[in-house]
Parts: structure tokens; sequence; C-alpha cells
């Protein structure tokens, strides 16, 4: 993840920083690990959001049903 | 500085006959200049940009206004909204470059998100990592700062003060006389877009702008077809002043060709023009088949930027094939304007002269000037 992460910070790619934050999100979720898909959802969120992309829609009702978002 | 002040104020109020121009310090002082920002600038409808530069839902522009960051954005139904380019958390400045906006404007700092609209829509980890919400934090009471603004051909006015009366109530008279204009307008384009760089006050620009008495010295080629005697004054206490031509009569080409005229105008416009501070900063013109308007943005007090934006009453003056009639219009009105700028600047050195006391006005030229003046000094002593 860290290298696939760095370059698409470089290239301020938000698609795929959404992609690679909910997936490695799914994978926390997956083992159970609530704090972390939180934190990791919320980073796909805001990518999301910034790019005004319809998955921001999804990704926000997942973090209200953990009670991390309003 | 206000003992010495106020007693020239005094002057500056009287009828043109027997006043004196502002005092020096209000041209070199900076003390002077920091008051002005609140009394003339902030409590008033001033210009900060033009609806052009943000063209698009999403259209972000950064600019700043006598030291406060302005950001300009064209939310997604298309309204102008001027917000304080500043993040209610940490206070770090939004946005630094003019950007499209995609989805939401987010801090560079700690990612809190606003709406186009100025909403905070998310404010990240504020309640540990991977918790957005924190009982403290009210998003609705986090929104971007607004501040009150108005749109009028095209020209985005703001109040910072957010209490002087609604634009078009401030701006009442001069729609009333122009109300004939109200019509669209159309951009030239890049070549209709220019800035001119000025070593001056503001003011300076504007009192040059409004006064026709120096057009025989300064643009003699003007002269030779709009002459002296040609000019009438405008002045509108409290509002604006300027003055008009009864010649305009543009001869652009050999060819032929002219700009479309704006429709139902009365026969007056036929050679009239008239150019108009609307104060305190924009200087505008307005002919039967274009207009234009010059937004001061001041610098600081002694440095000021003329935005020169050139609009056409008719979408068939923009039309590429025009393009050529647009260049020589537009080089035309900039070749008038750089004319001007060593009067400005050479007044703003004059201000250094010590025992300048503001200047003798001429009753039968310098009203136009004395009437900005008079509602400059109006705004200290109110
Ligand atoms: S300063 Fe803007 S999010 Fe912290
Ligand atoms: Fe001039």
């Amino acid at each position: 993840m860290e290298n696939k992460l760095h370059e698409a910070i470089q290239r301020q790619d938000l698609e795929l920083l959404t992609k690679i934050y909910t997936d490695a999100a799914n994978a926390s979720e997956q083992r159970g690990d609530i704090d972390e898909a939180s934190f990791l959802l919320t980073q796909a969120y805001v990518c999301a959001l910034q790019q005004g992309a319809d998955t921001a829609v999804k990704l926000r009702s997942r973090l209200i049903d953990k009670g991390r978002e309003s | 500085m206000n003992e010495i002040n106020t007693p020239c104020l005094d002057h500056v109020l009287q009828p043109v006959a027997t006043a004196k121009g502002l005092p020096n310090a209000h041209y070199i002082d900076p003390e002077t200049a920091g008051s002005e920002r609140e009394k003339v600038f902030f409590a008033n409808w001033a210009a900060v940009g033009f609806g052009k530069d943000v063209a698009e839902p999403g259209s972000a522009l950064p600019m700043e206004f006598l030291g406060l960051p302005l950001l300009i954005v064209r939310d997604d139904d298309g309204t102008i909204r001027v917000f304080q380019n500043t993040c209610r958390h940490r206070g770090m400045i939004l946005m630094e470059q003019a950007a499209k906006v995609k989805g939401v404007i987010r801090c560079p700092y700690h990612s809190w998100c606003y709406s186009k609209a100025g909403k905070l829509i998310t404010t990240p980890h504020v309640g540990g990592p991977g918790i957005n919400v924190a009982p403290e934090i009210k998003r609705d009471e986090l929104g971007l700062i607004e501040f009150k603004s108005h749109v009028w051909n095209d020209i985005i006015f703001v109040n910072i003060s957010g209490d002087a009366p609604a634009f078009e109530e401030y701006a009442h008279d001069l729609l009333q006389r122009w109300r004939e204009f109200d019509q669209p307008i159309y951009h030239g384009g890049p070549e209709s877009s220019f800035k001119l760089e000025v070593n001056c006050n503001w003011k300076l620009a504007v009192e040059n702008y409004c006064e026709s008495y120096h057009l025989p010295w300064i643009h003699p080629g003007l002269n030779s077809y709009s002459r002296l005697e040609d000019h009438y004054h405008i002045v509108q206490p409290d509002s604006f002043s300027g003055q008009g031509t009864t010649v305009y009569n543009p001869r652009l080409d050999d060819s032929g060709r002219s700009f479309a005229n704006f429709d139902n105008l009365d026969a007056k416009w036929d050679t009239s023009a008239e150019y108009i501070a609307l104060y305190p900063n924009v200087l505008l013109g307005i002919h039967r088949d274009h207009t234009f308007a010059i937004l001061l943005q001041p610098l600081d007090h002694q440095h000021t930027i003329e935005h020169i934006e050139i609009y056409y009453a008719k979408k068939s003056s923009i039309t590429t094939d025009m393009g050529d009639l647009r260049q020589k219009n537009a080089e035309l009105w900039k070749s008038v304007f750089l004319e001007d700028v060593f009067v400005v600047e050479g007044m703003q050195k004059g201000r250094q002269g010590i025992r300048f006391d503001g200047g003798k006005f001429s009753p039968a030229m310098d009203e136009p000037t004395h009437c900005f003046h008079h509602w400059v000094a109006s705004r200290f002593t109110a």
C-alpha cells in the first residue's frame, strides 16, 4: 500500500486515493479493526468529497453507521 | 493624526468655490489609510472582482482586498459568493491560487471541508483518529465567513461591514441614470482585459478619471475629436461623479464595420457617452455599443492596480471575425489610460510637498473631483 499511496499522492490522483483508502478500510473492517477502518474511510471520504465523486455518499453513510460522522 | 485632520476635512466639506482638497495624509500616511480601509472601503460597497473571472460553477478566485484575504466562489447554482479566505479551525489560508473546485473547498492543513456555499461539510479526525464529530464542533456555526456581495454589470461588489444599505439603494441614482443600459453585456475576451500598475494612491485615479479639465493637455489626440467644450460634468453628491461627452462617434476602421448597439436607447446616446466613478473604487464608461469598468485595487496607500475589462452590447460583437476591431478598441482605451499614468503618479509625488494644502479647486472645472473629496471626507466625519 505504501508505494501505491505515495504515487497517488504525488500525482494528486484523488480517484485512485479514494480506492486505495477504501480497499484498506475494507481489509481493516474484515479484521474487525473498526478504529483503523474508520480512519481509512475518513481519508477516502475526504478524497471523494474533494473530487466531487458520488462515492462520497456511500463512504459517508458507512462512517455514520459507525457513529463517526454526521 | 486626528488633531491635524479634522480642521482640514472641514475645508474639504465647504462648497467647491471655497473648499480645499483632501490633505496629504490621505495619500501618504499609512495610519490614515488604515482608517480609510474601514470607513471608505469596508463600510460601503467596494468592487473586488469580475464575474467573468469565476465563470463556471466551482470557479474560485482568491484575492487580497486591502490586506483582507477574500475567496470569490461561484457555487453550483451559479451564485457568486465572497468568503473570507480563512479556515475556521486554525486560520489557514484556504486557497492561494485560482482553481476550479470540483467537490468541496478542502483546507490544506487538517482537511476541514467546506461546500461551495460555505457550509462546513466534514471535520476529519476532529474527535480523535477516525472520529469526525465532537460535541464541541458545531458545524452549522463553523461555516465560512461570508460577506455581503452583489453583482452588477458583471462587477462583484462587497460590503465588508455588512451594514451598508442594499446595493440597489446605495447605487440607486446611478442605476436610475443608466437604467436604459440595464441589458445583458458580453465580455470581449482576452484582448479586452488588461491591467495597469500605478504608483499612486487609488483616489488619484478616481479624481483624474472624473474630470475633463485635463483632456486638452493629457489627451491631445482624444481632444482633436472630443473637445473640452463637448464635455459636461456629472455630479451626484454622496454617490458618484464624472463627465460626459456629446460627440461620441467611434471610427475604428475604414471597412465600415462597427459594433452593434444596445436596444431601445434614447437618441441622446447616438452621440453621448458617459464616464462615471461610482464611489469608492470603480470607474465606468458607457457607450451605445460598449461599456468598460476599471476596478481600482489598492495594494497599499501608494500602489494601485487598475483592472480594465471591456464589454460589448451584443453577442455579434464578440465573434472571432470582430476580434481585430475589439483589439483596436482595447488599444485605443489603453493608450488613453496610459497617458494618465504620469499625472496620477506625479500627483502622488507632489503630495510629499509638506506645505501642499489639498489644493485650490476650479469652481468651473473641478466640481466632479470636489464631489468625490466631499464624499470621502464625509465618511470620516459622519
Ligand atoms: S486550519 Fe483548516 S483544517 Fe485546520
Ligand atoms: Fe484622462
